[in-house]
């Protein structure tokens, strides 16, 4: 298996006291699964991400991935970790100073790559994303659903064993929405595991995936083709 | 490392480029902190300057007895010319003293006169001695009075001095001290003002900074761009720092030179401007770069 929860709670102190986001959750997912993370806003979707992705640690229970606890990562080891992790977000988060095509050079500079490589990797991990003709464009100049295929560009480029999108529709239109997900196929037929947070309705049962849904930070349903039932 | 350097070197110089108003703001206020400390380097000289004039006003008179041999005071100079802590030591003759006077009260109808009812010189020879530091007198005076030709001694004018000497050694003392806390606490505000100025620089790049550290880059990739970008406007504002008070000094030099005589400031700054690059460019890059590495760190916590 690639990520297991075992008895994870995370806890965030807020003014009126601790709210619980994620509470006593165990699950696995294998290598190359599409899973669906589905729930009302605040079930626990986005906290659980996070907390794979290392931007947040539980307070009780263990995390693995590959084998390895999250929780114990140092920071300063995190970028090892997320660079096996792709992330998207509802929001994008492109860096707005750099072209479209930047965004994803900075990233495999970052790894440490040869500039000959980055420069094929980066035309095509475009190229599959349809926007090689945005190259020079700056994030603001793009379309919502430009700016979600421009940010899983940049999940995909360092060729991840796992993309995490949380709500990657949220904010598109439904043509895009297809677009995105049509995309999310993709890059799992070629082998990537998927985790998929959404609320999406349709999106969930047109895809047949497994599905595990969330109510106030528990889960209460886990069916290995499921549908959307809240 | 060459190729990190390379590319830290490339995005440091493109996000200059397009954050150019940020740019600019910061370049503004490193150039008003390096003015400022180079302002404060001249300052220190010119207070240097102004105290040594003081104390150069300053000195003790020996007066020897009526009669005493020119040759004789002449061997007592020397001698007291190889204290350690002697700068300079004057023979005045009776009849430089008699001239001397003559010629300060040459309009004093008055004094005049008398001098000229006396008589006779009424003068003595004198030994004028001027130490290094005027905390020296009083030990110079001192060791005299314990001497071999003490005998030949008129009178030491220095117990007559005394206040005024002891007074002007406080007020000496007393500007060093105000000026090392002014220069210490200006520095400060300087360096306080840079920094807070590259921190909301940096401030402004939070979101992206976070997003990298998403995206799995590493702390020294992050930093590297930021680290230039610092390096690079802690240069720029040195160099226009430099260029502004090179120009200044040239063509203000000498008419300051006028309103302070001896005091020549500008020749100080071309004289010691090895010593005035190096406070400037290294304040520059280090205010730069510093700022940089600390105002980003917090960032870097996701």
């Amino acid at each position: 298996m690639i990520i297991s929860f075992k008895g994870v709670t995370k806890i965030y102190n807020s003014l009126s006291g601790p709210i619980k986001a994620i509470d006593n959750v165990s699950f696995d997912i294998e290598r190359g699964e599409f899973v669906s993370l589905v729930g009302r806003s605040g079930a626990g979707k986005t906290t659980l991400l996070k907390i794979i992705l290392g931007q947040e640690k539980p307070n009780l229970g263990d995390v693995f991935f590959n084998g390895e606890d999250v929780r114990t990562i140092k920071s300063s080891h995190l970028p090892l970790l997320r660079r096996r992790i792709g992330a998207v977000f509802q929001d994008y988060k492109l860096l707005q100073t750099k072209t479209a095509l930047e965004n994803i050079v900075f990233v495999l500079q970052a790894l440490g790559i040869g500039d000959d490589q980055i420069e094929k990797d980066a035309a095509e991990v475009l190229n599959i994303v349809e926007l090689s003709h945005r190259n020079n464009n700056f994030p603001a100049e793009l379309s919502g659903g430009e700016k979600q295929r421009l940010a899983l560009a940049r999940a995909l480029v360092s060729r991840p064993e796992v993309l995490l999108a949380d709500e990657p529709t949220g904010n598109l239109d439904p043509y895009h929405t297809q677009d995105i997900i049509r995309l999310l196929q993709k890059v799992h037929q070629i082998g990537t595991t998927v985790i998929l947070a959404t609320h999406n309705r349709e999106i969930i049962n047109n895809l047949n995936q497994r599905v595990i849904t969330l109510e106030e930070g528990r889960i209460i349903r886990d069916e290995k083709e499921g549908k959307f039932i809240i | 490392m060459t190729t990190s350097l390379k590319r830290a070197f490339h995005w440091g110089w493109l996000n200059l480029k397009r954050q150019v108003g940020m740019a600019i703001a910061t370049v503004f206020v490193l150039v008003l902190t390096i003015s400022l400390i180079t302002f404060l380097f001249l300052f220190q000289e010119t207070t240097r300057f102004l105290t040594t004039e003081l104390q150069e006003r300053v000195d003790i008179a020996v007066y020897f007895k009526d009669g005493t041999p020119e040759t004789e005071i002449l061997d007592i100079k020397n001698s007291i010319t190889k204290m350690p802590e002697i700068k300079k030591v004057d023979f005045v003759s009776k009849e430089d003293a008699y001239l001397k006077f003559s010629e300060r009260h040459k309009g004093n109808k008055a004094i005049t006169e008398s001098l000229e009812e006396i008589g006779t010189n009424p003068f003595l020879a004198s030994l004028n001695i001027q130490t290094f530091d005027a905390s020296s007198y009083s030990r110079v005076a001192s060791s005299i009075q314990r001497s071999a030709f003490y005998n030949l001694v008129e009178k030491i004018d220095f117990l007559q001095r005394k206040p005024v000497i002891e007074r002007l050694n406080s007020i000496v003392l007393s500007i060093n001290t105000i000026v090392i806390i002014t220069i210490m606490a200006l520095s400060a505000v300087a360096v306080g003002l840079a920094f807070n100025q590259i921190r909301n620089t940096i401030y402004s790049s939070k979101e992206e900074i976070e997003i990298m550290r998403l995206v799995g880059v590493s702390n020294w990739f992050i930093r590297g761009p930021f680290l230039i970008q610092g390096i690079i406007s802690g240069g720029l504002a040195a160099f226009i720092t430099v260029a502004m008070f090179g120009v200044t000094l040239y063509f203000m030099g000498p008419k300051l030179n006028v309103l302070l005589p001896g005091l020549n400031i500008h020749q100080f700054f071309f004289n010691n401007i090895a010593l005035v690059l190096l406070i400037q460019f290294g304040a520059g890059f280090l205010l730069g770069s510093i700022s940089s590495l600390i105002s980003i760190r917090s960032y870097l916590k996701v």
